[in-house]
């Protein structure tokens, strides 16, 4: 909320969101939060593909998208069980689908079931390695040729063969060139083009829009930095005469920014260790978030959270915000601070061009008793939902 | 096997969702009667919720997940046996079962999926409204989602609404009015917070700490449902039927949201009263899943599943099905359950006699699938669940 380098923050939760883990066992607890700190932060400076690939091959991706547990079904692992007769263990096409539809090229790609399938053989004996029960640390994601599906699989028209003589790491490259292809498509510039616009500048970005980032994606070859350079020019250029329904999450460290409130705090009230419980300030902002219907790491499915007015605008959606503001002590205006009246003037003044409508409605509100009112008729605003 | 194939289509396809004692003549109709939408997200699996005992197929392709001593309905079907609520009801004619349908989508994306079964269109992300949406659009009737957004398969209806109880408590109706001049300009907005000042206050005192207990929202939902005045329409959402790993047999994940959906069925009843004579409650999945299990003792993404119908509108249990086999030759693509009826064709007959509407303008409205007269359309013919599988 209170960081130097906000632009950097408000593309860090568009990644974070686009690879999102979704909440189940127990991820968005222990796992997902490191993985978007430690993992992501420091891809998003380098190569989309990179930061695709590395995404890719991390505990909690591997772990929600179920790769783990795909084997080959003619991996050396089942050929040893069949022979055995044991029970095979299958492939499981979870991963390879979203790494097509949701991470690179979508559906626009026109893939088949037979696509997937292969995306997915692609990926098999990719998985946690050196790990032994009990052992409490994060998990080492790597790979185990005993575990890969052999041979030659065509993914979109392209052939990814299995070289190398080394049984341990045979196959191991495919999931590099296929990303690798992936990333260098027009659908998958496309659409990534497409959700930055949408999450940055409107809710259906024009060709034009798309066009000035896809232009800096194939000049830069996949530079994150320049991506982003060209999201915000498109923004500068456009954003003017389009609007955005802020969501949630974006909504209230925008309020929070607005109100230059010191809330929630020294981000040192937020070190703490494994062994002890998170304290009511530690958690205050986590409560807040799940009440507006925000609360990273925490999305159902693994698209992640939506980007659109449509979807974030909706009555119970509203009562949350408005209800938030009218209790101000949650969102760190407490009582001993100016009166309620004070800090909207201050705020209004200070964050638009054209407060002229805006410090109307407050005097009015003055004339007529109702100052404490002031907060809610500018921060739940139609110009600060929507910017 | 002992089903005829056929029978079921010119028998007794109509019968269904006949009301006994409500008049089928069209929009004439003294009794407010309520439609429960519950959407299962990720996949349902037809064939954990509704397994087939004919022959042992499914149970040698799922050594892992299987569900044991299902409730038996029929020599061919049986019930997990969390659908007790579910049982309760059939055993009472108050429960039927349609089994192998589907949307018409085959790409196996749960996005595009659920975009489609809440569109009712046939083009991922393209129409921006919901099939409920635009078949209530006319008419005098209130919606409520018990959920935080509006679900898009609402969007598009009039007095909509959309609800999760919370602790904390909204300003007076003398600050809403300020926020109500600001918004006047933003039709959209200025139509949400109209909303948000009409709701009836039993709703916001019904408010604390039930966010996550289906039974709790599934109270509410039902206290309102029971109001003369109240919702016609209400729409659950649950999330989490995408067992790719890990899926469970009669209990685990599947299971598990299965409960939930047995609980809302159970508490709508007891807390509707003689409200749910008139009320008929309804699943819908974006696709089923496969039939063999995976590598992680789950199954991947399917195409056939079923749809759960309960509640007194129903006036006799039955499975309908023109079952197309688990055999591989029989199945989608050699992996997933057939659909041999198009999911649609069932809400459309199902909206036609809740809403009191031509059977042919909700087709068109609902769908957008325009009948010419001589197909066999209309709710009073008893073929109308093959209708759409030539268009």
């Amino acid at each position: 909320m209170h960081g130097n380098q906000p632009v950097f923050e408000r593309f860090w939760h568009f990644w974070g969101n686009h690879f999102a883990i979704i909440d189940k066992n127990k991820l968005p607890d222990f796992n997902t939060g490191p993985m978007q700190r430690e993992q992501l932060r420091p891809l998003m400076t380098g190569r989309f593909s990179d930061m695709v690939y590395d995404m890719t091959l991390t505990w909690p991706m591997m772990k929600s998208l179920d790769n783990f547990k795909s084997r080959g079904p003619n991996s050396e692992f089942n050929i040893s069980r069949r022979k055995r007769n044991k029970p095979e263990k299958g492939l499981n096409e979870n991963h390879g689908r979203e790494l097509l539809e949701l991470h690179t090229v979508s559906p626009d790609a026109e893939y088949t079931q037979k696509d997937v399938i292969n995306a997915a053989y692609i990926m098999t004996g990719w998985g946690m390695v050196g790990w032994k029960k009990g052992q409490g640390e994060a998990k080492k994601i790597g790979y185990q040729g005993s575990l890969h599906e052999p041979g030659t699989h065509e993914v979109l028209g392209k052939k990814y063969k299995s070289s190398g003589f080394d049984k341990q790491t045979r196959g191991k490259k495919q999931l590099r060139q296929l990303i690798e292809d992936l990333c260098a498509s027009e659908d998958c510039r496309n659409f990534i083009a497409f959700k930055l616009c949408r999450h940055f500048i409107c809710d259906n970005p024009s060709k034009e829009m798309i066009k000035t980032v896809t232009d800096a994606w194939l000049k830069s070859k996949g530079i994150l930095i320049d991506i982003h350079k060209a999201v915000l020019e498109a923004a500068w250029k456009y954003g003017e005469t389009e609007e955005k329904f802020l969501s949630p999450e974006t909504w209230l460290i925008q309020i929070t920014r607005m109100t230059g409130a010191d809330w929630p705090g020294d981000p040192k009230i937020f070190e703490y260790d494994f062994k002890s419980k998170l304290n009511y300030k530690q958690k205050k902002i986590k409560w807040i978030l799940a009440e507006l219907g925000h609360l990273p790491y925490r999305a159902k499915q693994p698209n992640g959270f939506p980007d659109t007015e449509a979807e974030w605008l909706s009555q119970e959606y509203l009562v949350r915000r408005i209800a938030l503001v009218n209790n101000p002590t949650q969102i760190g205006l407490y009582k001993n601070s100016l009166p309620e009246i004070d800090i909207s003037k201050k705020m209004v003044n200070k964050n638009f061009d054209d407060p002229k409508e805006l410090l109307e409605v407050l005097e009015k509100l003055e004339i007529n008793n109702e100052s404490s009112n002031s907060l809610i008729a500018t921060l739940c605003s139609r110009k600060v939902l929507k910017v | 096997m002992n089903i005829s194939r056929r029978v079921f289509l010119s028998g007794s396809a109509s019968l269904i969702v006949t009301a006994p004692m409500i008049s089928n003549a069209f929009g004439s109709s003294l009794t407010k009667k309520n439609l429960v939408v519950v959407m299962l997200r990720g996949g349902m699996d037809g064939l954990t919720a509704v397994p087939f005992i004919g022959n042992n197929i499914l149970a040698d392709a799922r050594p892992d997940i299987g569900v044991e001593k299902p409730l038996k309905l029929t020599s061919d079907f049986a019930l997990h046996p969390q659908l007790k609520s579910f049982k309760k009801l059939w055993d009472k004619d108050k429960a039927s079962i349609f089994h192998a349908t589907s949307i018409p989508y085959t790409g196996r994306s749960h996005f595009e999926g659920q975009y489609l079964m809440e569109s009712g269109g046939t083009l991922p992300y393209y129409d921006k409204t919901g099939w409920l949406g635009r078949a209530l659009e006319t008419g005098n009737r209130k919606s409520l989602s018990i959920s935080l957004p509006m679900p898009l398969i609402l969007r598009g209806g009039r007095d909509l609404d959309n609800f999760m109880p919370s602790a904390n408590k909204l300003p007076s109706d003398e600050t809403l009015k300020i926020l109500a001049n600001d918004y006047s300009k933003d039709k959209v907005l200025s139509n949400v917070l109209n909303t948000i000042r009409q709701r009836p206050i039993a709703m916001m005192q019904n408010s604390k700490n039930a966010n996550q207990d289906i039974k709790k929202l599934a109270k509410i939902a039902g206290e309102q449902l029971a109001q003369s005045d109240g919702p016609n329409i209400a729409v659950f959402d649950i999330a989490g039927f995408d067992t790719h790993a890990d899926q469970g047999g009669n209990n685990g994940e599947h299971a598990k949201k299965l409960r939930q959906f047995d609980q809302i069925i159970s508490t709508l009843e007891n807390e509707m009263s003689s409200a749910f004579e008139n009320t008929i409650i309804v699943s819908l999945t974006e696709f089923g899943r496969t039939l063999d299990q995976n590598g992680g003792s789950g199954t991947e993404h399917g195409y056939g599943s079923a749809i759960l119908m309960a509640g007194g509108l129903l006036n006799k249990s039955k499975i309908i099905s023109d079952w197309p086999g688990l055999e591989k030759k029989n199945l989608f693509e050699g992996r997933d359950l057939n659909s041999s009826v198009d999911a649609r064709a069932v809400y459309a007959s199902i909206l036609a006699r809740v809403l009191d509407s031509d059977h042919k303008q909700i087709v068109k409205k609902a769908f957008f699938i325009v009948a010419d007269d001589s197909s066999s359309l209309s709710s009073a013919e008893p073929n109308f669940c093959t209708s759409f599988a030539t268009t």
